[in-house]
């Protein structure tokens, strides 16, 4: 089925022209180096289809993409207000689904709803109770995730973007997902600031970290971005404690199984021990860390169709090769884990997650977590 | 908008697209890499850097290109002025309050980056000296938001964030650090900042639309009309050109960046301006050149005006640079 549109070593002629419109069934798109073309570009999305639909499809389209370029997430009030015509409230539904079309089948992207921050404090939780039914389960905000085949989630074809330059970019998304999976592998996904500080101090990130700017300000950022939240708590007696927990967007674009992509990197375990690794994992993680199995040849022989439906949209750790016989399949979609489980063995493979690491900063910036979404 | 077909348009198109925003801009030489491992991976067997052909890339080009369209998006390629590497960037072709969310920076950061522009086309553009590029010395000027009065003529040119409070000198350099990094601005090695091919490409219309007035009287008569341009097109390439050459006559408006200047009198028979026929020199220049190539050679024209503007233009590295120059 590959049909692909270019045909390689074809003809070799010494095209130095602009991009050529042939091979393409449509119109020619707007040349290249035209100065004015708003003209052709709203005429494609107009024509067609009662004209508001679309261009509120549009709107939403470009609204992804711009929130998603300052990490800013997609809400359902700035859709409401920003891209839906006065009294168009009824088509949201309609216009929200195509607008995904589109994404997913023009850029390979999709809108993906964060989860609802947790209530984490007693207050919080208090509330929550108070106001009776779990409130609303969804947060109606959304950010774009990748829906590409894990075999092209790779650095050398989505680098870490130029926003503002690569490298700068690439050592915050390695240092937040170092620190989404501390999160994670603590006990009940929280860590204390104190415990955080300690960590970063054994990376030489306690004070400065990336270019020299303030651990302090990168790690607002991060709260900002909700990669991870802060929670301060007065207990009964006044003493104020200070947490870290995942927030949603760590939730998303890391998850259990990008830090266990990014654990199994670093320990780099091979059969046997591969195999402990794993179990650990699961045991810390909860088993959609479990890999599904990629029998290494058979699949390659189908096609991609076959890989595209089995819909892996969650980030996807490092393909490991390693022996792991028996094919379980994790559960595709991602799930909460389960906060009763083994503590110990969490504990213990922090600290060596932590051993392991340090001074490995730039390292772990290699690693699964594509920050191809934007 | 239906779906599309995968034999025309797949997952290895899409990969590209995302390739391509990640990296923007990008030059064929920077695509062959990237088309290799999405050729590979798609194909699932290896594919060298050495194999991805022009055509391959213009074909991914155009096939990215129509699937963004609708969303007025496009991918605009222009020639690099100086080294003339074609280079490909994905531009946003319309201005609308929705995209304008997509900076990291600030609104008083954009408003102190709307001063650079202007001081880099209209202070720094006059007739005498284009020179279209600003050092870091007197970008690091503008750190400090105009007072009221000069507000206001701001705020005539609608933009995003126009008001805004003043950048200290510190943020002023690191903003400009970042503009560079982002790619919108290049430094040159003599420290001037002037905005990159990308920048150009992006900004083609915004910059024509603010910095010439009278765009609407251009087939008049050319002289008159298109001296009092800020921007300006090369005479033989049509691309904005903010460094290369001009006539001598300093009311003709024909300007030729340097690497056009090659191709272009090759096919003349004599090297004169084009458009008023007067003998090009060579000499004068469009560009950080223009701050520094002024002293003892104006010597035609308004002894008196010029000198005026020339300390305006050199005011701060004439020294440093001058000494290069002879050099």
């Amino acid at each position: 089925m590959p049909v692909i549109n270019r045909k390689r070593r074809a003809q070799a002629e010494p095209e130095q022209s602009p991009p050529p419109t042939r091979r393409r069934h449509s119109p020619s798109p707007s040349e290249a180096s035209s100065v004015d073309d708003g003209v052709d570009g709203e005429a494609d999305g107009d024509t067609k289809g009662g004209g508001s639909h679309d261009q509120m499809v549009k709107k939403l389209v470009r609204l992804a993409l711009a929130s998603e370029y300052s990490r800013q997430p997609i809400r359902r009030s700035d859709i409401t207000a920003k891209v839906m015509a006065p009294n168009t409230g009824r088509q949201f539904k309609h216009v929200f689904s195509e607008a995904q079309n589109q994404l997913r089948s023009v850029f390979g992207m999709e809108m993906t709803e964060l989860p609802q921050k947790d209530k984490v404090t007693i207050s919080q939780k208090r509330t929550a109770a108070r106001s009776g039914v779990t409130s609303s389960t969804t947060s109606k905000a959304y950010i774009l995730t990748s829906t590409l085949p894990p075999r092209f989630r790779k650095p050398n074809i989505l680098p870490p973007a130029q926003i503002p330059s690569p490298a700068s970019e690439a050592a915050y998304v390695g240092l937040t997902t170092f620190i989404v999976a501390l999160i994670y592998l603590s006990p009940s996904s929280t860590i204390s600031e104190a415990r955080l500080e300690k960590h970063l101090k054994r990376m030489n990130a306690d004070n400065y970290v990336l270019h020299g700017e303030k651990t302090e300000k990168v790690l607002k950022r991060m709260e900002r971005e909700q990669y991870i939240v802060k929670v301060r708590e007065r207990d009964g007696g006044g003493e104020e404690t200070v947490d870290y927990v995942i927030g949603p967007r760590g939730k998303v674009e890391v998850g259990e199984r990008g830090v266990a992509g990014l654990v199994k990197r670093v320990y780099n375990k091979k059969d046997a021990e591969a195999d402990e690794l794993e179990k650990r994992l699961v045991r810390s993680l909860g088993d959609v860390v479990i890999e599904k199995k990629r029998p290494v040849n058979t699949e390659e022989a189908e096609g991609e169709d076959a890989e595209v439906e089995d819909g892996e949209q969650e980030q996807e750790p490092e393909p490991e090769q390693s022996s792991r016989r028996n094919g379980r399949r994790g559960s595709k979609k991602q799930t909460r884990r389960s906060s009763g489980r083994n503590r110990r063995t969490r504990d213990e493979e922090e600290e060596e997650t932590e051993e392991e690491e340090e001074g490995d900063e730039a390292e772990e910036e290699e690693e699964d977590d594509e920050d191809d979404d934007e | 908008m239906a779906g599309y077909d995968e034999s025309q348009y797949n997952d290895s198109n899409r990969a590209f697209l995302q390739a391509f925003i990640a990296r923007n801009p990008l030059t064929f030489e920077d695509a062959k890499p990237v088309l290799a491992s999405i050729f590979s991976a798609h194909e699932r067997r290896e594919i060298l850097a050495e194999d991805v052909t022009q055509s391959d890339f213009n074909s991914y080009i155009s096939a990215a290109n129509n699937a963004i369209s609708p969303f007025d998006l496009e991918i605009r390629s222009s020639y690099h002025q100086i080294s003339r590497t074609r280079i490909f960037a994905l531009v946003n072709s319309t201005s609308d309050p929705i995209t304008q969310l997509a900076t990291t920076h600030a609104a008083d950061e954009i408003s102190f980056l709307k001063r650079v522009l202007d001081a880099m086309f209209e202070t720094y553009n006059t007739q005498r000296h284009e020179i279209m590029a600003i050092t870091s010395m007197q970008a690091i000027q503008l750190a400090k938001a105009p007072t009221e009065d000069r507000r206001q003529t701001q705020n005539g040119i609608e933009t995003q964030g126009s008001t805004g409070q003043s950048l200290t000198q510190v943020q002023a350099e690191k903003m400009m650090n970042t503009l560079v990094e982002e790619g919108w601005f290049e430094k040159s090695q003599k420290g001037f900042y002037s905005l990159s091919p990308r920048a150009l490409m992006e900004l083609r219309g915004w910059l024509w639309e603010t910095y010439n007035d009278i765009d609407d009287e251009e087939d008049e008569d050319d002289d008159e009309a298109s001296v009092s341009k800020k921007i300006k097109l090369c005479f033989a390439c049509k691309e904005i050109i903010t460094t290369g050459q001009r006539c001598p006559k300093k009311t003709c408006p024909c300007r030729l960046h340097d690497i056009c200047t090659q191709s272009f009198f090759r096919t003349q028979q004599s090297k004169k301006c084009p458009l008023c026929k007067t003998d090009w020199t060579g000499n004068d220049f469009v560009g950080e050149r223009a701050a520094v190539a002024l002293k003892p050679k104006r010597r035609s024209l308004g002894g008196a005006a010029a000198r005026r503007q020339s300390t305006v233009a050199l005011e701060e590295e004439g020294a440093e640079v001058n000494e290069e120059e002879e050099s």
